[in-house]
C-alpha cells in the first residue's frame, strides 16, 4: 500500500514532464523536456474542513531522474531525488533533519515506472488508465480496485500549448482532493546539481 | 554508614510524601487563606481546553519509542460533543479521517497503513480529547503540588484521574493516569499566541508512557473558531 502511495505521490509531481510526453502526439510533438521548475499552490480540501489548507512550494527536474520538490510553508520540507538516491528533510527550527521511513525507501522501487512515463510510455502504465477529455486535460484513472478505493481520478491541466502544467487535481473522494496550481513555470533552464543534493 | 543509612532513610521517606507508590503525585490543599481562590483555579484550569466549535491545523512531528517518526500535518475539529480528525502528508494525501460523535461510537472514513491498526483510531481519538476537551468529572478536586503549583484533579466515572497543573510561565501540564493510577500520558501545553483573535497554544507536546510509548510534538499552523453558517458546510 505505501508503494502505491509513493506512486500517485511521485505521479503528482512528475506529471508537469508527464504531460508534455502524453501529449505528444496531437500537442507538442517538438517539445523535449530537459528540465522543468515552477511554483506551486496547493490547496487541500476534507470533508471535515471548513477551510482548506494552503502550502506553497516549489518543484524542480532534470531529465533523467533529478528531482527537487520542496514546500515553504506550512511545514518547510524537501524531498530530493538525484542519482537513484532519494531523500526527504524536513526543518526544525534552523535546521533541516532527514526523515526516514513513511515511505521514502519505496520511492525508490518506483523510481523504474517513473523513468517509464518520462520515456512517454504512460498508456501502458499498469496503474492508471489515461483519458485525454480535451486537448488541455487528461484524465487518469486507477486500474486496480484497491487504488481506485483511494484514489478516484488525477486530472490534469495543461497550460496551452507551453509545454507546461497549469494544474494537477488528486480526486480522494467525495469532498476531498488536493490541487496543485503551478506558476512562474520554466523548461529547459540549466539547473545546477547541487539543487537535487543538498536541502 | 550510619550516616549514609539514615539519609537514605530521610530521603525514601520524603520520596514517600511527595508521591504515593502507585505513582500518583500527593495533591496537598489549598492553605485556608487561599482556599476562596479555588473557583478561579478551576476556571483557569478548564481555559486550558475548548468548548464550542474550532478548526485547527497542527504540523505534528511523530515518533515511536524506537526512534522511527515521521511529520504529518493533524487536522481537529471540535464541533460541539463531536470530534473530527485526519492525518495527511505535508504533500497532502490523506492517511486516515475519522469522526466521533458524543456517543462514543467512533466512524473511521479512511485508515491507511502505518494508521490502519484496530487501535489506533481509538487511541487517536482519546489523545486529541485529552488535549482539546476539559475531562469529564464536573467537580474536580483543587490544590497544589510540593513545588507550589496549582492543580485541579478530575477524576472521571471509570477511575482514571487526570492533573491539570497551571505553571508560572503561563504553560500548562496534563498528565492522565490509569486507574491503577500508572503514568499514561503526559503533555505540556505551552503559551497562547493570539491567532485571529483567538488566544490558543502555540504548542502541545504529548507523550505516551508505556511499552509501546511515543511522542507527538504538535506546532499550530491555524486555527478558527467556526461560525454557524460555516458549520453547515461541514
Amino acid at each position: 500500500m505505501m508503494r502505491l502511495l509513493t506512486l500517485i505521490l511521485f505521479l503528482i509531481f512528475f506529471s508537469f514532464p508527464l504531460q508534455v510526453k502524453a501529449t505528444e502526439a496531437d500537442l507538442l510533438a517538438s517539445v523535449q523536456v530537459d528540465s522543468v521548475q515552477a511554483d506551486f499552490t496547493q490547496e487541500k480540501q476534507l470533508p471535515i474542513l471548513v477551510r482548506p489548507i494552503i502550502s506553497k512550494g516549489r518543484f524542480v527536474f532534470q531529465a533523467p531522474d533529478s528531482l527537487r520538490w520542496e514546500y515553504f510553508s506550512p511545514v518547510r520540507t524537501v524531498l530530493l531525488m538525484h542519482d537513484g538516491h532519494i531523500r526527504k528533510f524536513v526543518q526544525h527550527g534552523e535546521l533541516f533533519k532527514e526523515e526516514q521511513g513513511m515511505g521514502v525507501d519505496s520511492m525508490q522501487i518506483v523510481l523504474q515506472e517513473i523513468t517509464g512515463w518520462l520515456d512517454g510510455e504512460i498508456t501502458d502504465t499498469p496503474t492508471f488508465k489515461v483519458h485525454t477529455k480535451d486537448n488541455n486535460r487528461i484524465i487518469l484513472t486507477p486500474r486496480q480496485e484497491a487504488l481506485a478505493k483511494i484514489i478516484s481520478s488525477i486530472e490534469l491541466k495543461l497550460l496551452g500549448q507551453t509545454g507546461l502544467m497549469e494544474s494537477v487535481t488528486l480526486n480522494e473522494g467525495e469532498k476531498s482532493l488536493t490541487r496543485m496550481v503551478f506558476s512562474d513555470g520554466k523548461l529547459n533552464e540549466k539547473i545546477p546539481a547541487v539543487t537535487f543534493i543538498k536541502p | 554508614m550510619r550516616a549514609v543509612c539514615l539519609a537514605m532513610l530521610a530521603f525514601l521517606l520524603l520520596s514517600c510524601s511527595t508521591f504515593q507508590s502507585s505513582g500518583l503525585p500527593v495533591l496537598n490543599g489549598l492553605p485556608s487563606a487561599e482556599q476562596s481562590l479555588s473557583g478561579e483555579i478551576v476556571q483557569s484550569c478548564e481555559q486550558t481546553f475548548f468548548k464550542g466549535q474550532y478548526q485547527f491545523v497542527h504540523s505534528i512531528v511523530f515518533q515511536m519509542a524506537d526512534g522511527h517518526g515521521a511529520t504529518v500535518i493533524g487536522v481537529t475539529v471540535l464541533d460541539g460533543d463531536t470530534l473530527k480528525t485526519g492525518l495527511m502528508g505535508v504533500e497532502g494525501f490523506v492517511f486516515f479521517e475519522a469522526i466521533q460523535k458524543k456517543d462514543s461510537s467512533l466512524e473511521v472514513n479512511r485508515a491507511l497503513p502505518p494508521f490502519d491498526d484496530p487501535g489506533f483510531a481509538s487511541g487517536l481519538m482519546r489523545d486529541v480529547r485529552t488535549l482539546f476537551q476539559v475531562p469529564s468529572d464536573p467537580h474536580p478536586s483543587v490544590g497544589t503540588f510540593a513545588d507550589g503549583t496549582s492543580v485541579c484533579r478530575y477524576v472521571e466515572d471509570k477511575g482514571q484521574t487526570t492533573d491539570v497543573k497551571i505553571n508560572m510561565d503561563g504553560s500548562r501540564e496534563i498528565t492522565v493516569y490509569d486507574t491503577d493510577h500508572n503514568r499514561e500520558r503526559s503533555i505540556t501545553v505551552g503559551p497562547r499566541i493570539p491567532v485571529d483573535g483567538l488566544l490558543i497554544p502555540g504548542n502541545l507536546k504529548l507523550k505516551a508512557h508505556g511499552m509501546r510509548g511515543y511522542s507527538l510534538d504538535m506546532t499550530l499552523i491555524s486555527a478558527e473558531k467556526i461560525r454557524k453558517y460555516e458549520n453547515k458546510k461541514i
